[in-house]
This record gives C-alpha cells, sequence and structure tokens, in this order.
C-alpha cells in the first residue's frame, strides 16, 4: 500500500513549431507560378503596332483638331451620298445643291458656324468621261487656318503619279496648311502633294474591329 | 387505270408542295436598338429583323443566354457594332460555332472614330458610341444597305433607295433643330456629360464636351474622385451636365447638390421597344434637350 511508485523522469526538447519549412515550401511555390505566369505572358503577347501614316498623309484621328475632325467626318459620310447622286443624275451636284440636300459640311448652319465657316467651291477636272469632281473648302474667319479638298473619283483608277496603291476607294480627302491654296489642276497623289495637300487617313472602325477581333472575323 | 395514275400524281405533288415550306424571307439579327431601326427602315418587309437579346437588357454588362445562342443558329446575317458595344454577341457567334460560317455586317466598318472628349486625364480613347449621332449613324445606314444589297442582290436597289431615304430623314430633323439655335449667338457652352457617349451627337453640333465624369465607360468614380470632379466642375465654368436617362445615378444629384449646376438627360438609344421609329423618336429627344441646354446656356449669358 506504501509503496512509492517510483518515476522514471526523462526529459524531451520539443522545438517550437515555427513553419520554416511550410514558409520555404511557399516562397517557392510563389516563385514558381510568377516565372510561369511571366514565361506564359511573355510567350503570348504580341506588341502594340504603332500606327503611323506616311509624311504625304495625316491621320484624322490624332493630327486632326476637333472642328477639322467634325468637317472630315462630315465629308466622309457625305461622299456616298455624292457619290450616288452622280450614279443616279450622272452629273455632279453643285454646292448649293449639296447644302439644300442638308450635307454636311456644305449646309451653312450652326455647326458650319463653329467649325470655321467654310465656304465651298466646285471644280469638275475636264477628262474624256468626266468623272472627276473636287470640292475645295477655305475657312471663313480669321481662326481657323487650312483648306480641305474632297475628290470625288467615281471609281476612276488613277493611273499616274500616285504615291499609294493603284486602286483608289471612290473619293479621298485631303487638307492643305494654307487658308486659301490654289485650286489644283490634276487630282493624282503626285500632283496634290507637290502642291503642298497631305491626304487624310480615317481611323475607321474596321481598323479597330481588326485590332481587336483578328483578321478571322472579315 | 390513267384516272388512278392522274391523281395519285395529283397527289403526289400535293404532298410534295406540303413538305417544303413556303419560301422565307431573310433574317437579319441585330445587336442593338439603333441597328433594328436602321435595318427595319431599308429591308421593309423584305427581311425580317430579330433583336438578339431582348428589350431591358443593358448591352454594356449583358451575358449570353442559351436562347441567344439557338437564335444566331436561325439566322441568315447579322449587324454588330463592332467596337465595343456588342461582345455577348461574338460570344453568342462563338459559341454556337458560327464564327466564319454567318455573314457580320460591321456598322463601322467606314466610320471615321473621334477620341473621347473631355477625358479630365486627357487621353485619347476610341469612342464607340457612333449610333448616338446623326452623321456618323447616316454612315453606317449606307454601309449596312450596301452590304444587305450584296448579300441579297434581288433588292439591291430597293435598300439602296430606302437607305439614302432614312438618312434624308435624319437630316431633315437635325436641321429643324439646327434651325432652332440659328440666331444664338456664338457663345462659349461647357458641358460635362457622365460618360463619354455623346460626342458623335455634339460632333454634328459643332461643340465640344468639356469634361467626362465616369473614369471609365460603367464605372462609377469613387468618393475622392468625385470631390476632385466636383472642383473641376466648378473651375471649368460648365453650364449644363448631361446624364442618362435610362441608368440615373445617384452621384450625379451629390454634383447637382455641391455645384448647383443643372441636370440635363440624354439618352444613349439603346433601351426601350425595338421599333422602326425608335432611333429617331430617342434622337429628337436628344436633339430637343441639346438645343434647350444651348438655349438656356444663352439666356443664362445674357442675364435673363
Amino acid at each position: 500500500m506504501d509503496e512509492k511508485i517510483r518515476v522514471t523522469q526523462c526529459e524531451v526538447v520539443v522545438p517550437p513549431a515555427g513553419g520554416t519549412f511550410e514558409t520555404q515550401l511557399v516562397v517557392i511555390v510563389a516563385f514558381v507560378t510568377i516565372v510561369l505566369c511571366g514565361c506564359g505572358i511573355l510567350l503570348r503577347s504580341s506588341g502594340a503596332e504603332e500606327y503611323t501614316v506616311p509624311a504625304w498623309q495625316v491621320d484624322a484621328f490624332s493630327d486632326l483638331q476637333p472642328e477639322e475632325l467634325a468637317i472630315f467626318n462630315a465629308l466622309l459620310t457625305s461622299a456616298p451620298e455624292i457619290e450616288m447622286i452622280h450614279e443616279d443624275e450622272f452629273d455632279w451636284p453643285s454646292v448649293t445643291e449639296l447644302a439644300e440636300a442638308q450635307l454636311p459640311p456644305f449646309v451653312q448652319d450652326s455647326s458650319w458656324r463653329s467649325d470655321g465657316s467654310y465656304h465651298w467651291i466646285r471644280n469638275i477636272i475636264s477628262t474624256e468621261d468626266k468623272h472627276i469632281v473636287l470640292y475645295m473648302g477655305n475657312p471663313g474667319d480669321d481662326i481657323k487656318t487650312g483648306s480641305f479638298l474632297l475628290v470625288m473619283l467615281h471609281d476612276h483608277i488613277k493611273k499616274q503619279g500616285n504615291a499609294g496603291v493603284a486602286s483608289h476607294v471612290p473619293f479621298e480627302v485631303w487638307i492643305h496648311p494654307s487658308s486659301s491654296p490654289s485650286f489644283p489642276g490634276m487630282s493624282t497623289d503626285q500632283a496634290l502633294i507637290n502642291g503642298g495637300w497631305r491626304e487624310v487617313v480615317a481611323r475607321k472602325g474596321e481598323r479597330e474591329m481588326k485590332k481587336s477581333r483578328g483578321e478571322d472575323y472579315f | 387505270m390513267i384516272r388512278k395514275l392522274l391523281y395519285s400524281i395529283v397527289f403526289g405533288l400535293f404532298m410534295v408542295s406540303a413538305a417544303c415550306p413556303a419560301e422565307d424571307i431573310p433574317r437579319i439579327g441585330v445587336t442593338l436598338h439603333p441597328y433594328y431601326s436602321f435595318v427595319k427602315a431599308i429591308v421593309g418587309d423584305t427581311a425580317e429583323v430579330v433583336p438578339l437579346i431582348g428589350e431591358g437588357f443593358n448591352p454594356h454588362n449583358y451575358r449570353p443566354q442559351p436562347e441567344d445562342i439557338k437564335k444566331c443558329m436561325t439566322l441568315d446575317v447579322m449587324v454588330v457594332n463592332g467596337i465595343g458595344h456588342d461582345e455577348f454577341a461574338f460570344e453568342s457567334i462563338e459559341a454556337a460555332n458560327l464564327k466564319g460560317k454567318l455573314p457580320l455586317i460591321f456598322a463601322n466598318k467606314d466610320v471615321s472614330l473621334i477620341p473621347v472628349s473631355g477625358h479630365l486625364d486627357g487621353k485619347k480613347v476610341v469612342n464607340p458610341h457612333t449610333f448616338v449621332s446623326v452623321t456618323a449613324s447616316v454612315r453606317q445606314v449606307y454601309t449596312i444597305a450596301k452590304e444587305l444589297g450584296e448579300l441579297f442582290p434581288e433588292n439591291a436597289s430597293l435598300y439602296r433607295k430606302n437607305g439614302r431615304k432614312y438618312a434624308a430623314r435624319l437630316r431633315r430633323m437635325k436641321a429643324e433643330y439646327m434651325e432652332r439655335i440659328a440666331d444664338l449667338p456664338d457663345l462659349d457652352f461647357r458641358c460635362a456629360t457622365i460618360h463619354g457617349g455623346y460626342d458623335y451627337l455634339f460632333q454634328d453640333f459643332g461643340l465640344q464636351v468639356t469634361a467626362v465624369i465616369e473614369p471609365g465607360h460603367g464605372l462609377k468614380p469613387a468618393a475622392s474622385q468625385l470631390a476632385r470632379i466636383i472642383d473641376e466642375i466648378k473651375r471649368l465654368g460648365v453650364n449644363v451636365i448631361f446624364t442618362e436617362m435610362a441608368f440615373p445615378d445617384k452621384y450625379v444629384d451629390t454634383i447637382h447638390e455641391e455645384t448647383g449646376i443643372r441636370i440635363r438627360h440624354l439618352s444613349h438609344l439603346t433601351n426601350g421597344e425595338y421599333t422602326e421609329e425608335g432611333f429617331e423618336k430617342g434622337l429628337r429627344a436628344n436633339l430637343e434637350a441639346l438645343t434647350n441646354a444651348l438655349v438656356d446656356a444663352k439666356t443664362a449669358k445674357q442675364g435673363g
């Protein structure tokens, strides 16, 4: 009963749970993840192409002032209508007729005033088939400088002196730094460039769509 | 015997004709309300115009549903904006395995795009709201009419004629409102807009947006940004703030309370019923709001 129980004492050192191994493991996994993702991004990314136009052209989106862009966009929208009038009536409409049809930028309304009160004149270039017409607009106020030229080619392929591609859209828009340049006598790119004109290039929806969706959608 | 043979031939022909459905008119899909109006005005009764999504959905955050994918499979062609307003359409097309098979008409193909104006950080970002306008909408009408004419050549001349008629109607409407502001002196009109959705409309009127409030389309400004915007609006001497008619936001009231500047409503034109007249009605309301704001600004400047 009185028998003493003898307990053998032994000391065991228990190290604190510092989690060094787990920490190292997490750091290694994170590092591997970053490396893999970085490689993936580098392999899959394609450098964004900087869009630039040749020296003889002007990028409407980035180079034109808001008022100039408004005139350019109006010309770009009215040009197909002018083309259709020509197809139906076998004649190029006069500036007065364009204004009467409420076609901007020919109609003299409040926006016409805000955008520089441009005065337009028409010149039909005399060719065998009379398929070329030029509409030139000069600013009517002292603030704006720069003139516009709408060249309607009516599917007429320019034969000589073109700086761009051989086949042309039915119309082009050009800009001149002077507010009163002389009316061009020829409509070839080279003649216009020599006269100080630069072609205005639109940033069209087509380019944006190709950029975001790829060529296979077209 | 001959009679029996004749009867059987006639019966056979009848059965064959019954089995073949009557010639269907083409089904043209559209992704946004304005395109419904444009296409309907162009095709009249020669085709069925099918909205891809139902009325009342916001196209900005719409997720394609199974029925949209099924609907895609029944279309002959689809008219899309393609520059940031109808991502759901492309998701539906790909889910239906129709990429490259379903003809698409990119309404904006030939539209000259403009930057979002009034960005307080001065960035030049492409503005996709080409349909909130007259001029850029007319350009899209021409593109749609031309490309539908190429797909359905038997109606090409009708589509060309209808497209021109519709474009003339839109131009006349713009002229009507231009008449209202014809006698206004050249005033320094300054406006702020909730998002960059109205730049093309303002361009039609020879106006510029002074400030855009949302840092990105659909992104609400944080409290600190809102405070900066309020200071900026006061500094810029803004005459009027244009907010969205269909999706009112509480922070606009805060701006109004802090600045006292009048709030007017414009429409993004992508809500309500799908009707042929829908676009013209919405556009008219926008032109009304814009010209009223200009008349008010003139009265205020004259101390009236």
